[in-house]
């Protein structure tokens, strides 16, 4: 099996973003099966360490959270974007796309990937 | 922005503790439910699918540390945690608990007393508006500094400073005696403090008053109206705040003034340790005091303080006062040398010139006071050496007891926590201990600074008795702010030792519980011995300096002041403003007559100063027939003293005769000289009938009627300085201190009183009697300082000792508990009851003398700093350094021999058994 790259911090805020943004409001649980399952399971991603990045988006002021019900009506914390956390993604996406076409730059000139 | 909402949210996140754990454990169950469920509809069975959800999930304990540390302040939280888990331990061990925060309540509480003192003397800032713009003039000369100007240079200082947005004058406070009229009667006379100021001296000092106003510069002129300014303590005191006082009429020795306001509460004026009742103009100072107290420059009696103006600096200040001084300098050496001629030698006059003007910080005010700095810094070297003494003690203690919570350390090393974590623990219970003791330190120092205020009030009222002293030494933000500081770096710097030591050690044999007696466990503990031994030389090194200074003390007892002491009495007489020169001369004859008249009475006399006072008139001495050298010193003290004043004080003379009636005003002027002047002027010719003038009335011939033994005039530790005495009679009687009159008695003078007031009142109703002292009491308050120092000395060396045998107890039970199995061998193999004893005793001597070995040349080079303070003997004394010594090694037996008694008393079976 290929070695699945970590998925980073900074990157990881992206993701969730993203993915609230685009499916709504969202448990812990949901957030991460979606990431597994956009990624095509190519990333390895520690289910538990959504929590701590949840909490800080929530004191940033992007995400707001509540109390809900689940599919199978267990309790669970369903995590909204808010509109503060909407602008912070789209500035996040140009960043991460700034930064890819450096990067990108940077490997075709001194060689690429051979 | 963003960072301030997270500051907020943690911030936030520090409360409800409980309800967020357990939100979140809800969170993560439900999590890893939907995960099972989804993994047991892909077809695992439940084991399985539990398994796959918690791999999936990664680790939840980590996962929910890395929650809370981004949920709250990590830093906090883990203080709180250390500080509830040091209280839980300290509990445990209440003794030793108590133990250590006494011995760091000693130490701090001392430090906090010494430092309250040096901030109210040197460091606390005047209540008065922006005091860091303020000023105090001073002259500066090959003596040192003097801060007496006259009016006239204050006028001029005044008038033309620009970078000064205002100078003013103070003449000082003296005691006054005070009448508030009121519309029945005149009033009954009381004391008060009162401060003769200029008009612009609460507007200088930026104080607003609290009722009415204060002092303008328009009632400080020739022909105002006399007005006054009281101080909030009197206008609570004495008019019980009346809201109408302004307008009311008081007087101030018999001359009237209207109060025109009451100033702030916590105001004094800028003469720090005084606390003035009354404010009044200086321009109202010639109804009191010659007209020439404003006019002469001979007269500097004023302390001046100014106030920048806007954007000057103190150089532009001191620079335009400067040339101002310098000014006034040369035309008065231009006119004093015109007027003396030669007598007015280069040297004095050379001496003169070179006198500058200084302008030093005066955010908090000035006192005389400041001289005392010296004693109290090395004070607080003291005090700072006790506590350091304070400090090891626990250090053992501490040691002692870390070893006994090695499993509890090894432990939690064991399980993963960092030796930093664990030495933070530690630390963060030191210092909770050293808050504990800093605590009960503060509490302790609130009366140890009342006690040594009652000290220094002595202090000052045995020098200046006209003046009463108040300190403000109640602990203020910058005091409490030193103890938690000093408490927080002593609890570190105790702390950290033992933390860093038992967090070191070998963890399997720690475990293994092999600390016991038995086996290697610890090895032999030279840091305890180390630090016993650095005790014991502390301790010694304060012992020296303490029987230093005690000796010194009993030398100044025991030297001959010149005068017996004993059975003399003095007063002074308020004579009220009922009386001219005359009549006062001739009030104070008929007193002495009928005092010495008095039943047991034998003699009495009056003098204008006394002796061992530090005021005096001092003079140029001209004598007939003799050739000064160029460079010779012809000045000489002068005292006026009334007839039989040697009989009354006891002063023994040489040869001729004292003063008698017939010395009066019309009679040929006489004067009696000391050993001293006679030896430098007549070497060993009889003085007798030779003659001497004093320059400012060369026409006026002494005849020499008597010489007297050596006195000490201003203080005992003088060296003899050359006296005159001249009769009181041929002296005009100007106003100013009253006379002081001694009465020589047979028996108690104390028993005197009642008769001498009654006697006085039979001659006028209206005199009181003032400062009433035996002579005995005037000779020990002079020495003051000496008994004050050598005092606390032997209190902190006293506690030091005790540290120290405490200290030296502490290791050496400690020792004997560690070796019991050892000794229950020794004792089965046949030794004696006194061999064990000895054994312990040898290790406690050896400590002792290491100790002292160390001691005794850091206390040769030590007490070197301390010898401006001694008197007659040098800081190397041998018989001091035996003594010292000796009682060191005394109490160090004494704290090795009850461990070594129990070590005695071991029974071996029972040791054995342990082993």
């Amino acid at each position: 099996m290929e070695e699945k790259p970590d998925v980073l911090q900074g990157t990881l805020a992206l993701l969730v973003l993203r993915t609230i943004s685009t499916l709504g409001p969202l448990h812990g649980y949901g957030i991460a099966r979606r990431i597994e399952h956009v990624s095509g399971n190519r990333l390895a991603l520690n289910q538990g360490t959504l929590y701590p990045a949840l909490l800080r988006l929530e004191q940033m002021g992007w995400l707001s959270s509540r109390w809900g019900l689940s599919e199978n009506n267990r309790k669970a914390k369903y995590y909204a974007i808010t509109r503060a956390g909407q602008k912070r993604l789209v500035v996040e996406e140009e960043n991460w796309e700034r930064v890819a076409a450096i990067v990108g730059r940077f490997l075709k000139l001194s060689g690429g990937t051979s | 922005m963003t960072r301030l909402r997270i500051v907020a949210a943690r911030l936030r996140g520090l409360f409800a503790k409980g309800r967020r754990e357990r939100e979140l454990a809800d969170e993560i169950e439900s999590h890893l439910a939907l995960g099972v469920e989804e993994n047991l509809k892909r077809g695992m069975d439940l084991a399985e699918a539990r398994r796959e959800a918690l791999r999936a999930f990664g680790g939840v304990e980590q996962a929910k540390e890395a929650y809370r540390d981004a949920r709250g302040v990590p830093g906090i939280e883990t203080l709180l945690q250390d500080l509830r888990y040091a209280v839980r331990i300290l509990r445990r061990s209440p003794g030793f608990a108590a133990a250590a925060a006494l011995s760091i309540a000693i130490g701090i509480g001392a430090n906090t007393t010494i430092f309250s003192l040096i901030n109210a003397v040197l460091l606390r800032t005047l209540p008065v508006d922006r005091p860091e713009e303020l000023v105090v003039f001073a002259i500066g000369s090959s003596r040192g500094s003097d801060y007496s100007f006259s009016y006239p240079l204050y006028a001029q200082l005044h008038d033309g400073a620009t970078a000064l947005s205002g100078v003013c004058a103070s003449g000082g406070a003296s005691r006054m005696r005070m009448m508030v009229s009121t519309s029945t009667s005149a009033g009954t006379p009381e004391s008060v403090q009162a401060e003769k100021v200029s008009g612009n001296f609460f507007s200088t000092l930026g104080v607003e008053a609290e009722l009415g106003r204060t002092l303008t510069d328009a009632d400080d002129r020739d022909g105002a109206p006399p007005v006054a300014v009281i101080s909030h303590g009197l206008w609570q005191r004495r008019f019980g705040r009346d809201p109408q006082v302004v307008g009311r009429n008081i007087s101030l020795d018999d001359v009237p003034y209207t109060i025109v306001g009451v100033a702030p509460r916590r105001f004094f004026g800028f003469e720090v340790g005084t606390s003035p009742e009354v404010w009044w103009p200086l321009h109202q100072v010639p109804r009191v005091a010659p007209r020439a107290v404003l006019a002469e420059q001979g007269w500097t009696w004023l302390r001046l303080m100014g106030r920048l103006a806007p954007g000057a600096s103190v150089a532009q200040a001191s620079g335009e006062s400067s040339v101002i001084f310098e000014r006034m300098l040369a035309e008065t050496a231009a006119r004093v040398a015109s007027a003396q001629g030669s007598a007015w030698r280069a040297t004095e006059r050379r001496e003169f010139l070179d006198q500058t003007l200084v302008l030093e910080g005066g955010s908090t005010g000035w006192t005389p006071l400041r001289q005392a700095r010296k004693p109290l810094l090395v004070l607080m070297a003291i005090v700072g050496l006790v506590l350091l003494i304070a400090c090891t003690n626990v250090v053992s203690l501490l040691m002692a007891r870390a070893s006994a919570r090695q499993k509890e350390i090894a432990m939690r090393l064991a399980i993963g926590a960092s030796r930093a974590r664990i030495v933070r623990q530690l630390l963060t219970e030191s210092v909770l201990l050293a808050l504990l003791g800093g605590g009960l330190g503060l509490l302790g120092a609130l009366w140890g600074t009342r006690l040594l205020l009652t000290y220094l009030s002595d202090f000052i009222r045995a020098v200046f008795p006209q003046r009463a002293m108040a300190l403000d030494v109640t602990p203020d933000g910058l005091v409490l702010g030193f103890t938690i500081c000093v408490s927080v770096a002593t609890g570190i710097l105790f702390g950290l030792t033992p933390a860093l030591r038992a967090t070191r050690h070998d963890l399997t044999s720690a475990l293994k519980d092999l600390t016991g007696p038995r086996g290697r466990g610890m090895p032999r503990s030279v840091l305890h011995r180390v630090l016993v031994v650095s005790q014991v030389a502390l301790s010694l090194l304060l012992l020296v300096g303490t029987g230093l200074l005690v000796r010194s003390l009993q030398n100044l007892r025991g030297l001959d002041a010149g005068f017996e002491s004993d059975n003399v009495l003095v007063f002074s007489i308020d004579v009220g403003a009922g009386y001219d020169a005359t009549g006062r001369t001739r009030l104070y004859q008929k007193a002495i007559e009928r005092l010495a008249a008095l039943p047991g009475a034998r003699s009495a006399s009056v003098s204008k100063w006394g002796l061992l006072s530090p005021n005096s008139w001092g003079n140029q001495v001209l004598v007939d027939g003799y050739t000064p050298r160029s460079d010779e010193d012809l000045r000489c003290y002068g005292q006026i003293v009334g007839p039989r004043f040697f009989e009354t004080l006891g002063i023994p003379l040489r040869s001729g005769r004292e003063f008698g009636r017939q010395d009066g005003p019309t009679a040929p002027r006489v004067a009696v000289i000391n050993e001293t002047m006679a030896r430098q002027f007549f070497g060993h010719q009889d003085p007798v009938g030779r003659h001497f003038r004093l320059p400012a009335s060369p026409g006026v011939a002494f005849e020499i009627v008597g010489v007297a033994k050596d006195a000490k005039y201003r203080s005992l530790r003088e060296r003899p300085t050359r006296t005159f005495y001249v009769p009181s009679g041929q002296q005009p009687s100007s106003s100013g201190p009253p006379l002081l009159v001694a009465l020589r008695t047979v028996g108690s003078p104390a028993a005197f009183v009642p008769a001498v007031r009654r006697t006085l009142q039979g001659i006028d109703s209206q005199l009181q009697v003032l400062d009433v002292r035996t002579m005995a009491d005037v000779v020990d308050a002079s020495l003051v300082q000496e008994r004050f120092v050598s005092h606390l000395a032997g209190l902190f060396s006293v506690s030091a000792l005790l540290l120290a045998a405490l200290g030296l107890y502490g290791t050496m039970s400690y020792g004997v508990a560690r070796r019991t199995a050892e000794i229950g061998i020794r004792m089965a193999l046949g030794a004696r009851h006194g061999d064990v004893l000895w054994l312990v005793l040898r290790e406690a001597l050896a400590l002792a003398l290491l100790g002292a070995a160390i001691g005794l040349p850091a206390g040769l080079v030590g007490t070197r700093a301390i010898s401006s303070l001694l008197f007659g003997l040098s800081p190397s004394d041998p018989v001091t350094l035996t003594l010292a010594t000796a009682v060191m090694l005394a109490v160090a037996t004494f704290a090795g021999y009850l461990p070594a008694r129990r070590a005695a008393r071991v029974d071996p079976l029972i040791a054995l058994r342990y082993a």
